[in-house]
């Protein structure tokens, strides 16, 4: 009888060790990519990571979205998560061109791919690939766009992005280096808005009471030409401050088709993600060839041809 | 004896060690080599400019021609003579033309051809974008360590363009002809009304 009872424990411990092996070798057949994401308090990243995760999730992957919250550190432990848990690639938005450096190297190292989608890495040969919007091209058109509204004087502030991002920069450079041409644009003044909504309307709030003569106002993405739209708005001078973004989100597309804002660059979001989901496939179907930059090319949006253009993109 | 054998052995590993992680060198040479490390974008467009413009400028096809395929046959001349740098719709040529009018203290002269389909204007007075640093294909994108540093470029060769080509019009004289090769950048399904060339060769017959 107890030679019969301890037959049959055993059997069911084979059956439940056989079952549980199962489970196991089926997890470890799902191939899984990470996503990345700066920040998702912006809903210009979480275009870009849902689409990201959109479609990868097509091409047959386990996806996950991480949202780095801006903040370097928590990236960090991101990316030692998804390298002790056997992803096949990350899909990702950086926090900071050089400190996320180091979390590419670390992903390399452990023989993951990283596809970087927006902003750049200060390294050209530790991501595969790095699809980034043309920044510096998208700012020149606003730029000139700039100059003509304000037909080449005025006073104007800038908001600039993180300065530790180089779309900062390069935004900012695009721009100066039409409208520095014109010695009657005079900036009187130029601060860090973080790419933040609430810190740029704070920002502009100051600068309306310090400087009484703005015309215009230049800002490196559209969370914070929203910002500073609210704050003129709130200091009554709405109509007399021009406000300019850069991105192309929903609310700056229907402010621009509502004559509240000038003019933004259109960046494509959706189609960088596209392509490093793309890419990452490629990359873990065998394929070795690739770009390290490819740049997306930005338009200027303006109430002439806003009816070309929906949030983070072109009209249908 | 022994203290002295080992008090000798260990200073020689301390010489050595100190040897090999200590060394003096110029100061002035020490700069010398910094400076060859640092990126200097306003060095490789003068270099550029100097010495691989003028091969490139060979290949430049002529306005006249450029104007009629842009609207007969876009994707033969994209193919054959566009140049694009990553993901995007538009495109930049080098071409080459003339033109004899001359507007002064204007910011651009207009070029005609006989029956050209756009409007043509010879930048003269502000240069920006990108135009003449991916007409020529020289400067590839991933040879810069981030795209701050590739956009450099083109900041370099637009003040280059101003000071050694747009410089050469400050004597014209009416009825002076401008020979110039250019660049231009279009999406050819979206033709603007008006097209804009930036002069990298600039030649005045008189």
């Amino acid at each position: 009888m107890k030679s019969k009872k301890l037959i049959l424990c055993i059997i069911g411990l084979l059956i439940i060790s056989q079952f549980i092996f199962s489970c196991s070798k089926s997890n470890n057949n799902v191939k899984k990519i990470a996503v990345v994401i700066s920040t998702l308090n912006n809903p210009w990243f979480v275009v870009l990571g849902e689409t990201a995760k959109k479609r990868a999730v097509e091409l047959g992957y386990e996806t996950v979205i991480f949202d780095s919250q801006n903040n370097p550190s928590k990236e960090t432990e991101h990316f030692d998560n998804i390298i002790a848990s056997g992803y096949k690639a990350i899909l990702f938005n950086p926090t900071d061109a050089k400190g996320s450096v180091a979390n590419v190297k670390a992903a390399k190292k452990a023989g993951i791919p990283v596809f970087c989608m927006d902003r750049e890495i200060d390294a050209n040969d530790v991501a595969v690939a790095q699809i980034l919007s043309d920044n510096y091209s998208g700012c020149v058109l606003l730029g000139q766009y700039f100059v003509k509204k304000l037909n080449g004087k005025g006073n104007y502030v800038e908001l600039l992005g993180l300065v530790g991002d180089n779309n900062t920069w390069n935004r900012s450079k695009g721009f100066h280096s039409v409208v520095d041409n014109y010695p009657d644009l005079k900036m009187v003044a130029q601060q860090t808005g973080e790419f933040d909504r609430n810190k740029a309307m704070e920002v502009m709030e100051s600068m309306l009471q310090a400087h009484q003569n703005i015309d215009a106002v230049f800002c490196g993405n559209d969370a914070m030409a929203m910002g500073a739209y609210q704050a003129v708005r709130a200091a009554g001078k709405e109509g007399e401050i021009m406000v300019f973004g850069f991105d192309g989100a929903a609310d700056v597309v229907d402010a621009i088709r509502e004559g509240k804002i000038e003019a933004t660059g259109m960046q494509f979001p959706k189609t960088m993600a596209k392509t490093a989901a793309e890419y990452a496939d490629k990359y873990i179907n065998g394929e070795r060839n690739f770009q390290q930059k490819i740049p997306v090319a930005v338009e200027l949006v303006t109430k002439e041809n806003v009816g070309n253009y929906v949030a983070f993109g072109k009209a249908e | 004896m022994k203290k002295y054998i080992k008090i000798s052995v260990f200073a020689l590993i301390v010489i050595v060690a100190l040897y090999n992680s200590v060394y003096f060198e110029k100061l002035d040479e020490r700069k010398a080599k910094e400076s060859m490390k640092t990126f200097d974008p306003k060095d490789k467009a003068h270099y550029f400019w100097d010495n691989e413009l003028d091969k490139l400028l060979a290949s430049a096809i002529d306005l006249k021609l450029f104007d009629s395929q842009l609207v007969d046959n876009p994707e033969n001349l994209t193919s054959q003579h566009g140049k694009a740098v990553g993901i995007t719709s538009s495109y930049c040529f080098l071409v080459s033309g003339q033109t004899k009018q001359f507007l002064p203290d204007s910011e651009e002269i207009p070029v005609e051809i006989t029956d050209g389909r756009s409007e043509y204007k010879l930048q003269i007075k502000y240069i920006f974008s990108n135009a003449a640093r991916d007409a020529t294909d020289y400067f590839n994108i991933d040879d810069f360590e981030n795209t701050m540093d590739f956009n450099a470029i083109s900041t370099e060769l637009n003040k280059l363009i101003l000071q050694r080509e747009v410089s050469k019009l400050d004597s014209l004289a009416d009825g002076d002809v401008i020979k110039f090769i250019g660049a231009v950048e279009i999406d050819p399904k979206n033709i603007p009304d008006q097209i804009a060339i930036v002069p990298l060769k600039i030649e005045v017959a008189r």
